[in-house]
């Protein structure tokens, strides 16, 4: 099915989260438009952990450096 | 009293830096199709995924023949001994100004929790990324007239697989970026891998442990 060149429709009309055209077909997988929620959800939660850790370290090796520098 | 040592090679240093930018591109444009946002535009989007797709598995041909023909393949031996040092260090002695409990050298550039994550990435991460990947792109759907036993069902498996890959990888990111400011000085381990060269400090309390890892690794002089 290949459809004319004026009824040619964007990638993102269907590859999309949010009303895409054929988000009543729901027996494949579709790039863009699904995914898992607990593949999303532990990943967010992953980066967003891994950033925090960074955080906290960078805070307290800041904090270390600045009392060593009072303490000299 | 400080020791310039040449630690990380020619080619090592572009494999580093070219697939920096060409994981930083997958990321990037393997989230928008993924459809967390919209920046390249989609078809732009898998059209740049795709040629650094390609591109970094040349240049991991080329790393795997370079790791095997030097030898280097073993810096990512993991060793037991030092890896609690090793926590220690990054949970405690950091902030206090310890000196780091391994000393690196062209020998041994790897720590020992380096060692660990490095190899996970290298035999675990990156070849399920790539190989889902791979499927991905050339993913059909089963037809009539095709061999079963190639055919998959669904792309969800797979496209599920290449996104765990994708968060870890993230993740791994966000660590490996910050993790280049805990060098001899803030600057010192981005300088190395941009240089080949680092300044270490010659210091009798971290050669203690290292001199006896030095010996381990001499065998891979060569």
């Amino acid at each position: 099915m290949v459809s004319s060149k004026e009824n040619v429709v964007s990638c993102t009309e269907c590859h999309t989260r949010e009303n895409s055209r054929i988000a009543g077909l729901t027996d494949f997988y579709m790039p863009g438009r699904d995914y898992n929620p607990l593949v999303e959800t532990f990943g967010k939660i992953l980066v967003l952990l891994t950033i925090l850790g960074v955080f906290i370290h960078a805070s307290i090796r800041i904090v270390f450096a600045r009392n060593q520098r009072k303490g000299r | 009293m400080k020791r310039t040592v040449y630690i990380y090679k020619a080619f090592e240093r572009f494999w580093h830096w070219t697939q920096a930018i060409l994981i930083f591109m997958l990321i990037f444009t393997g989230f928008e199709i993924h459809g967390s946002y919209s920046f390249f535009g989609y078809q732009n989007a898998v059209k740049y995924h795709n040629i650094s797709a390609y591109a970094l598995i040349v240049l991991i041909v080329f790393a795997i023949f370079w790791h095997f023909s030097t030898g280097e393949w073993r810096q990512y031996l993991p060793t037991i001994s030092n890896i609690k040092a090793q926590i220690d260090y990054y949970l405690f002695g950091i902030f206090k100004n310890a000196p780091h409990p391994t000393k690196k050298t062209v020998l041994s550039k790897l720590n020992p929790l380096q060692k660990l994550v490095y190899l996970g990435l290298k035999v675990l991460v990156i070849p399920v990324l790539v190989f889902s990947g791979i499927i991905y792109m050339y993913y059909r759907y089963p037809q009539q007239q095709s061999i079963e036993a190639l055919n998959i069902e669904s792309l969800e498996p797979i496209a599920v697989i290449h996104t765990i890959g994708a968060f870890l990888l993230v993740a791994f990111l966000v660590a490996h970026l910050y993790l280049i400011t805990t060098g001899h000085t803030i600057t010192s381990n981005l300088k190395a891998m941009i240089t080949g060269y680092e300044d270490l400090d010659e210091d009798n309390k971290q050669t203690n442990i290292s001199i006896e890892n030095d010996k381990e690794k001499k065998g891979m002089e060569n």
